[in-house]
């Protein structure tokens, strides 16, 4: 194709036509920031922006987004104590000393052959068969040896009737409460069996009389409930025995609650005086939101033919156990607010049970209860990772200042694997653009500090611009809060001021309030002022309006240039410029 | 049979245009009014009745065609229903109007050729009735519409140049002729509803005398006619009493309504030949030099402009279509391809500089 003649004006009008874009567009562009200028936080008195940067935000939408991040991969059951320490001195320990584990039981068990009556051979073997996963053969050996001994009895009976004498050893006693402990591991530890409720609920009563003889890690007169330490059998110190910590009153508590959840409880003769003993409790002037749920849910219960009786026994044993003092145990702690949450589950706790007041009641307890567990932490390595991971579920779960818990949470993250590691990290990150977020909202940079700061939740990488829509809900509640409180004008102001903010993030049920106390037509003029789509709208139909104008005043002037030239002399140029051939001379 | 008498080669010939020198013919008396005689069709089911036709006059001039009576009905006008069958798909026409022998044809044939070479948009010539000579279309038949495809959406509809005559109220009255009626229309009424744009073509060859300031009156009268008629045509809806004759009509609605919608380009022929006018601007030559037109387009076109152009050279033995037309190709894009058409509110180009 020859190269075209061409309209001389062509150029000009591209050019006028995309300079006529350019200008329209920077005019829609400034337009747009100038309105959302006008309607944005910025526009605030200083006062009042002040007062909206020392907000705290409440935890609600960031708090459900955060527990979304921890709901696959972090599901714990409940945590079992694990079998106390191997007895000291006597043959046992020497047994103990050499071999591997299988010679030391055939050892054991050939002296136990030997010796059937011997408790404490029993208990080492018993032991020694649990540490190697033989359960079956661990409960055989631990229940003939107390069916043939009334050791056992003498402690309960004791225990049951005060200022009743004992005619038993200390090293007797520790024997017969390890003897249990371990009989009850050795059941726990086999799903099909049916849990020890005898055995595990004996056990806590034989504390007692450790309790009155003031031994080495007991304050004479503790409840049974209190953390008391029990010296293995033979052993003087409650300090680490082979290796393993002694054995506490926490422990036997915290497999009697494992007990409780995992299995169904049965009537039996008696059982009604034993319920009244149970959850009978003195009337408290100042009862705790724990004591409230509990005497709520056997309410409950007993109308209900006492359905998840043996749940109820387990929330009856933590609220005992809380009640007296905030156990330092982490597993304890961990299985607390597993039975807690459990029976505030909606399903469990209607809205007349778990009344706002009630569940605002239960949560500084359960955030004792989870900054307990990443400050004790005190489980073997067994059950770190298990801890660790219900560590992180139940802190997504917390409204705890996660601040108090950082240093600790470090040693928590090692125990996780690198992803699981990651969400703790964030939990604890999210926390901390929580507090930073209503200043970077609401306050302009300081001075020297960059306009275009990192925000608050840049450290939250992927999970960032959820959570910021989330947080944008949660600012929201709280400024509406603090907006409810100012003069019509200045509320007015405001309540634009967070539509902007909140974007298209969801309306906290404080705003929304707050918006239908106008009308709706103020409501709707509201609603699109604090747009940024609509001004987007506006300026776009703006740009799009000037461009028109422009390219009008182009077309037009290009129509007036045109009428006056001659097409036929520039074609007629073109062609004399390129063409040998020309049709006519003139000029 | 219409037979006609080559002056230059003293020969008796069928066609309009001499095949041996490709200059004009004139008719042989007598022989008109033998052909406009009704002949059977047996393709058309119901022809309708040919009214006896006037007695042959002698042929004014300058316009060289052959007097007639009475409008060929449009069932008589070949091409026209294939023309619109054309319409019936969704195309739009570019009528081009002059009277016989002033370049239509060339000038839409020149496009379809100038398309081709300097845009790459090939497109072939369609088929007329008859070809006169080699690489020369030649005058459209009597009775008979040309029409040459553009794009898949535009066509020029080229009528041939006894259409226009007919509707030259000073032919009409030279040779005593009724008023026009609608049916002197036929070939242009479907065309003008679904209309893209009017090329007028004027022929600066055919003047009297350059130095008298009227010396194309003749055809600036018939143009100015045939604008309010086209305006007319396009936007009248109201029935036409019967009292009231079709130009009296024209000319009393005309001016209250709308203005012509689409542009008109109008364009001097055989520039090739007008060395002395070409070099002023084709809006200044209008001015000073075609009033009336000028005149008719500024009260009837919201959108116009003027330009010359040629297609064919003269040579010594007869005019020759030329490789490159000039002054063809950006006129008619400037009619067919409006980059702002889409803009509302367009100042009429009389306010723009097209005035006075």
């Amino acid at each position: 194709m020859t190269k075209a003649p061409r309209v001389p004006d062509l150029r000009w009008v591209r050019g006028a036509v995309a300079i006529a874009f350019a200008i329209a567009a920077l005019t829609g562009f400034l337009f747009y920031r100038y309105e959302v200028r006008a309607r944005s936080v910025a526009s605030l008195s200083d006062a009042a922006r002040e007062e909206l940067a020392s907000l705290t935000i409440p935890a609600r939408a960031t708090g459900k987004l955060e527990q979304s991040w921890v709901g696959e991969g972090f599901t714990t059951g409940y945590l079992m104590a694990p079998v106390g320490p191997m007895p000291c001195g006597g043959e046992t320990e020497a047994i103990l000393r050499e071999g591997d584990a299988e010679s030391r039981i055939e050892q054991l068990a050939a002296l136990h052959d030997a010796r059937p009556e011997d408790l404490l051979v029993a208990l080492a073997l018993g032991t020694q068969l649990i540490e190697t996963g033989r359960y079956p053969e661990a409960e055989r050996v631990t229940t003939e040896s107390l069916e043939r001994t009334s050791d056992d009895e003498q402690v309960i009976a004791a225990a049951r009737s005060a200022g009743s004498t004992l005619d038993l050893g200390d090293t007797s006693v520790s024997t017969v409460i390890h003897l249990h402990h371990a009989l009850g591991v050795a059941r726990l530890s086999q799903s099909a069996t049916e849990p020890p409720w005898k055995s595990l609920k004996n056990v806590i009563g034989s504390v007692k009389t450790l309790s009155r003889r003031r031994l080495m890690g007991t304050t004479r007169g503790q409840p049974a409930w209190s953390r008391l330490l029990i010296a293995a059998p033979g052993c003087t110190s409650t300090a680490e025995t082979n290796g393993k910590p002694a054995l506490s009153s926490y422990d036997l508590f915290d497999n009697l609650i494992v007990a409780y959840m995992r299995g169904k409880y049965r009537g039996y003769p008696g059982i009604e005086r034993d319920r009244e003993r149970e959850f009978g409790r003195a009337p408290k002037n100042y009862p705790s939101a724990l004591h409230q749920l509990l005497l709520a849910q056997v309410e409950r219960a007993r109308a209900n033919e006492w359905k998840d009786e043996a749940q109820l026994w387990a929330l009856s044993n933590v609220e005992q156990v809380i009640d007296w003092r905030l156990p330092d145990d982490a597993r304890l702690a961990v299985n607390s607010v597993q039975v807690i949450d459990w029976w505030m589950a909606p399903e469990r706790c209607p809205a007349d049970v778990c009344t706002p007041e009630l569940v605002a009641g239960m949560q500084p307890i359960r955030d004792q209860l989870i900054e307990q567990v990443f400050r004790r932490r005190n489980v073997g390595p067994d059950q770190r990772v298990e801890l660790a991971r219900a560590a992180v579920r139940l802190l997504a779960t917390s409204t705890l200042d996660r601040k108090r818990i950082t240093e600790h949470a470090a040693a928590i993250k090692q125990w996780l694997p690198p992803k699981e590691a990651g969400v703790l990290q964030d939990l604890l990150n999210a926390d901390a653009a929580r507090a930073a977020l209503p200043r970077w909202a609401f306050l302009p940079p300081a001075e020297g500090e960059d306009a275009d700061t990192e925000p608050p939740y840049a450290q939250l990488g992927a999970r960032g611009e959820r959570w910021r829509q989330a947080a944008a809900t949660d600012l929201a509640a709280g400024a509406a809060q603090w907006a409810a409180t100012r003069p019509p004008h200045e509320q007015r102001h405001a309540l634009i001021a967070i539509r902007q903010l909140l974007g298209a993030a969801d309306a906290p049920p404080e705003l929304t309030a707050l918006e239908s106390r106008l009308s709706w037509t103020d409501r709707l003029r509201l609603r699109l002022s604090a747009s940024r789509l609509f001004w987007a709208i506006i300026s776009s139909l703006l740009a799009a309006l000037l461009w028109l104008v422009l390219v009008w005043i182009i077309a037009h002037e290009r129509e007036r240039r045109l009428l006056r030239v001659s097409l036929y002399n520039v074609e007629y140029d073109y062609l004399a410029a390129g063409e040998p051939q020309r049709p006519r001379e003139r000029r | 049979m219409i037979r006609y008498l080559c002056e230059s080669c003293n020969a008796e010939r069928e066609d309009a245009v001499c095949e041996k020198c490709g200059r004009e013919t004139r008719v042989i008396e007598g022989t008109a009014a033998l052909a406009a005689l009704p002949e059977p069709e047996p393709q058309r089911p119901d022809p309708e009745p040919v009214p006896e036709p006037e007695p042959p006059r002698p042929e004014p001039e300058p316009f060289n065609t052959m007097p007639e009576a009475e409008p060929a009905p449009s069932a008589n006008i070949l091409g026209l229903a294939e023309f619109h069958a054309l319409l019936d798909r969704g195309m739009e026409a570019v009528i081009v109007c002059g009277t016989g022998k002033t370049g239509k044809s060339e000038i839409a044939a020149g496009f379809t050729r100038a398309n081709n070479v300097y845009r790459g948009k090939s497109m072939f010539l369609t088929m007329r009735a008859t070809l006169r000579t080699d690489y020369v279309l030649g005058a459209t038949n009597a009775d008979e519409v040309w029409y040459q495809i553009i794009d898949d959406k535009r066509v020029f509809l080229d009528p041939s140049g006894e259409f226009f005559s007919r509707l030259s109220l000073e032919y009409r009255r030279r040779l005593g002729l009724a008023d026009i009626t609608e049916n002197d229309f036929a070939f242009v009424r479907r065309a003008v509803s679904r209309m893209a744009g009017i090329v007028l073509v004027v022929d600066l060859t055919r003047a009297v005398d350059d130095r008298d300031v009227t010396a194309w009156r003749q055809q600036e009268n018939d143009l100015s006619f045939v604008l309010p008629a086209l305006r007319w045509l396009r936007w009248e809806k109201e029935a036409r009493p019967e009292a009231i004759g079709v130009t009296t009509n024209i000319a009393q609605r005309a001016n209250a309504l709308p203005l012509l919608d689409k542009p008109v380009l109008v364009l001097f022929s055989k520039a090739d030949q007008l060395a002395d006018y070409v070099n002023v601007s084709p809006l200044e030559f209008a001015k000073q030099r075609l009033p009336i037109l000028h005149g008719a387009l500024m009260t009837h076109a919201r959108r116009f402009r003027y330009d010359f152009c040629h297609t064919m050279i003269r040579k010594p033995g007869g005019d020759e279509a030329v490789d490159n037309p000039c002054g063809v190709l950006l006129p008619m894009e400037w009619l067919l391809h409006d980059p702002f058409r889409w803009l509302p509110f367009k100042v009429p180009t009389r306010y723009l500089g097209g005035g006075r």
